[in-house]
């Protein structure tokens, strides 16, 4: 039986440093990319053509969507920094999806808004619409109020109500920056491959001061150090992982918070998937068999420019329930459409993109939950090795916060949003820190949610949004 | 042996991550240490550089201060001079005299120098900043670069000649339409929005040039300009000629000519316009509807009922509201039309009656003398009420003024739906 145990710790030891290696690799040849990449966007948007884009007659109309659901707090606040974008031709649709809450009233009330009658066709299957309202002051709004449904649902509700070639979906916590429409438009507008969705930045909310509800005042960083975790998360996320990704057109995720759509190929691809609980990267992962399966030409794009602002949680409840759904919601993806895995029909998405989210993000926590016990059980049979373990260990917090560490440079040399030197020292020392004990919660959380998918539990946790309403942001 | 191997790969994996860890988090600082400096420096000289130079508009010429405003190429001050200059210009104020001291300063020779560079990324920048300077003798640098096979330089050019608005630039960026045009989108689309610069001056050569070239797809594009260039009796003619085409891209963007705004159409080419209503290519007949919504032309009316039952959404939503812009003599097409099964164009009619508030007027017309006009249009809205379009109808109950109206309204509303 001992005998058994060991060969099975030896053998997971060889197996874990090999997997480390690969997944180290592939984290440092992203790096690499997006360095080249983000080095050569910054210098292009200095002669970038945005103010033709926005004179433009090129430019195509964009339905903004902002599914609602209990997002009273935050609804309106949000309306209106859509509303405040600078683009030539856009609508505001908002939908509320089934509140609870006084969401719909609050945005009637706030933008004096009458129940209108509209044409609706179901181009894709929703729950009942109950009403459409618009308003002669804000004529580029309109709310449509619906069964609940979900935000999937409420999300293909927006593209069939939407008359615009584009829609760009947005959160309800979140808040545009005044080009960020333009910007993330400008992919479409400067291709000669059509590109049908495109994926911005989003950056956390929580600590911003904001001026007139709309405007950002003042970048500050909060207080509060699970917030604090999450933007260096999010630094590293957006500036490398997804830059590195867009380099070789095999991204597979798009933030929801914050992506743009080619209407049309949506409705061909059949919408939002409603049983999933990240529609955004369901979406994305069908885009890409639904184009690659027609051998048609296309663009999956992210840039690191477009800027939008969202809420994070800023408890332990509300971050797990979060972290769970994403793992969920990829997992989710990966099976809805594991005929791409391996299938060298679908090129680098099924031969290198799709196996390393199933190997290296699906797989990655449970692996390295297993390692933990693994140490344990080492410890029991008396072969822990201390000078292994503590080498290892070294090696992997080092090599964490050595990512941190360049998503903050990479930051640091491009848009520079964390102006001040205290800004610059706390991100790099949360960069530290997330290593010791935030990591590893991450990895129980998502650990948690492939035993939910395991047992059938794939229910949409709802993340409560606190909403921007103190005075000068909340610190 | 075999651990201490594994050791010493770890070891160096471990220095070589602190080494790499250790050089970004410095090049972090050094980094935000010389641009903090930086733009300390830049800031301060931009307000020293702004001042004087309104202090020498005030005075009657900027040119006065030209010494001070000297500097080295490259420089803090180079850079802060040439930024204060554009915001000048940008502002549309001292055009001329800021465009001959961004010569005189050596800013014009010196991105001229860098359009030679190998690097794309500089080159195209050194382009823009001459097209922002907006010197036209710059025109004859940047001609060579129209021939570039690299799409990125192409449309940056586009741009720039454009901004520099000189004759040669626009009759080498025509004589190059196919080239230009068939590059590549993004190439494309620069020209498009970049011909616009040129306004009406660009009309006789792109409507000169069709006459030599006969490619119904630069053909298209070139309509597809006219229609955004002001109007021009030049244009007018070759949309008309081309109405006839058999390239239904080509009609379609002939018909955009016309359909825009400021041409007064003959009554010979609305005779040429209405049979397109019937196109068999769905996009064409919608631009035939948007143009004779435009000319509000009454004899349409009878082919404009058949487009309300279009395969199309958008061509039958167009109808009806080209049908609302006839006035009375659409009651009776929205009435026989009302009366069909086709829910489809049923809807939109109700949605563009509504919209364009046709149904205000059909509302008043229940209190008319006139009783079949009376009577259709009772029936127009009792029909869009059992359609669900009731928004008018409820409004009119709670804010109408004629009590007689308001009572038949309230009679309309308690008729059922028969959807």
């Amino acid at each position: 039986m001992r005998e058994a145990v060991v060969t099975f710790i030896l053998g997971f030891n060889y197996f874990v440093g090999a997997y480390f290696g690969v997944v180290n690799t592939i984290y440092a040849c992203l790096l690499a990319m997006s360095l080249c990449a983000i080095l050569r966007h910054i210098k292009r948007i200095k002669y970038a053509p945005m103010r033709d884009f926005h004179l433009s007659s090129q430019t195509p109309p964009v339905s903004i969507l902002i599914p609602v659901h209990n997002e009273v707090n935050v609804v309106c606040k949000s309306v209106r920094a859509s509303l405040a974008c600078d683009y030539p031709l856009f609508e505001v649709i908002v939908i509320n999806d089934g509140s609870h809450d006084d969401t719909l009233k609050a945005v009637i009330e706030r933008f004096r808004l009458a129940k209108i009658d509209r044409v609706y066709r179901e181009f894709l299957e929703t729950e009942t619409v109950k009403g459409f309202y618009a308003g002669a002051e804000t004529p580029n709004l309109l709310v449509i109020d619906k069964e609940q449904g979900g935000k999937a649902d409420a999300l293909n509700c927006g593209i069939n109500a939407s008359r615009s070639p584009y829609f760009c979906s947005v959160d309800a916590d979140s808040l545009l920056e005044k080009d960020a429409l333009i910007r993330i438009m400008s992919p479409v507008l400067d291709s000669n491959v059509p590109v049908i969705a495109c994926g911005g930045v989003v950056r956390v909310l929580n600590g911003i001061v904001i001026k007139d509800e709309i405007t950002i005042q003042e970048i500050e960083l909060p207080k509060n150090r699970l917030v604090l975790f999450q933007i260096v998360e999010y630094i590293r996320g957006f500036m490398f992982g997804r830059v590195g990704w867009n380099a070789l057109n095999s991204l597979l995720i798009l933030s929801g918070t914050f992506s743009m759509f080619h209407k049309q190929t949506v409705i061909d691809a059949g919408g939002f998937s409603v049983g999933n609980v990240s529609e955004d990267m369901e979406m994305i992962v069908r885009l890409h068999r639904h184009k690659r399966s027609q051998g048609k030409p296309y663009h999956i794009r992210f840039i690191s420019d477009p800027i939008c602002w969202t809420e994070v949680p800023v408890n332990m409840k509300m971050l797990a329930r979060q972290r769970r759904r994403w793992h969920l919601g990829l997992i989710q993806s990966i099976c809805e459409n594991s005929e791409m895995l391996l299938n060298p029909r679908y090129g680098i998405i099924g031969m290198v993109v799709m196996p390393y989210y199933v190997f290296f993000e699906v797989v990655g926590p449970l692996i390295e939950v297993t390692g933990y016990f693994v140490v344990a059980l080492s410890y029991v049979v008396g072969i822990l090795s201390m000078k292994f373990l503590i080498l290892f260990l070294t090696l992997a917090i080092l090599y964490g916060v050595f990512l941190s560490t360049a998503g903050v440079f990479l930051e640091e040399i491009t848009f520079r949003r964390y102006p001040r030197w205290r800004h610059l020292f706390l991100l790099m020392l949360y960069g530290v820190f997330e290593n010791f004990g935030y990591r590893q919660i991450n990895s129980f959380w998502r650990l948690q949610a492939v035993v939910n998918f395991l047992i059938g539990r794939t229910h949409w946790e709802h993340v409560q949004h606190k909403g921007r309403h103190e005075k000068g942001g909340h610190r | 042996m075999h651990d201490s191997v594994i050791v010493i790969v770890i070891v160096i994996a471990i220095a070589s991550i602190l080494l790499l860890t250790a050089v970004l988090l410095l090049a972090s600082i050094v980094r935000r240490g010389r641009n903090s400096r930086r733009h300390r420096q830049l800031d301060g000289l931009r307000g020293m550089y702004r001042g004087s130079v309104r202090q020498a508009i005030a005075s009657g010429s900027i040119a006065t201060c030209e010494k001070m405003l000297r500097s080295k190429p490259g420089s803090f001050a180079w850079q802060a001079v040439e930024e204060v200059l554009l915001e000048l210009m940008a502002e549309n104020r001292h055009t001329g005299e800021v465009k001959a001291l961004l010569r005189r300063l050596g800013y014009v020779e010196f991105y001229e120098n860098r359009l030679g560079r190998r690097n794309v990324l500089a080159r195209a920048s050194a382009i823009d900043k001459l097209g922002k300077i907006g010197c036209s003798s710059s025109t004859s640098h940047l001609l060579p670069l129209l021939d570039s096979s690299d799409p990125e330089i192409l449309s940056v050019t586009v741009r720039a000649l454009s901004r520099l608005r000189a004759k040669e630039g626009l009759v080498a960026m025509i004589e190059r339409l196919p080239t230009l045009l068939g590059k590549s989108l993004v190439t494309r689309k620069a020209m498009e929005t970049a011909l616009l610069n040129f306004g009406g001056e660009a009309i006789p050569y792109l409507t000169a040039y069709r006459l030599d070239h006969n490619d119904p797809w630069i053909l298209s594009c070139v309509l597809e300009m006219l229609s955004f260039l002001p109007s021009d009796p030049r244009s007018l003619s070759l949309a008309i000629s081309q109405l006839g085409s058999a390239n239904p891209e080509v009609r379609s963007k002939a018909l955009k000519v016309i359909g825009s705004d400021g041409y007064a159409i003959s009554p010979q080419a609305s005779d040429l316009i209405l049979p397109l209503l019937q196109d068999p290519v769905w996009f064409v007949r919608l631009q035939a509807v948007k143009s004779v919504k435009e000319l509000s032309c009454e004899s349409a009316a009878k082919l404009l009922e058949k487009l309300l039952f279009d395969d199309n959404w958008q061509v039958r939503s167009e109808s009806a509201l080209a049908l609302t812009r006839l006035g009375n003599c659409a009651i009776d097409v929205f009435y026989d039309a009302l009366k069909t099964k086709d829910i489809y164009a049923k809807e939109s009619i109700c949605e563009e009656i509504e919209k364009t508030r046709f149904s205000d007027r059909l509302i008043e017309h229940l209190d008319d003398a006139d009783e079949t006009l009376r009577a259709k249009s009772r029936e127009i809205l009792r029909l869009m009420h059992s359609l669900r379009f009731s928004i008018p109808l409820l409004a009119y109950v709670e804010a109408g003024k004629n009590e007689r109206i308001k009572q038949e309204v309230r009679h309309l509303l308690t008729l059922g739906e028969d959807r």
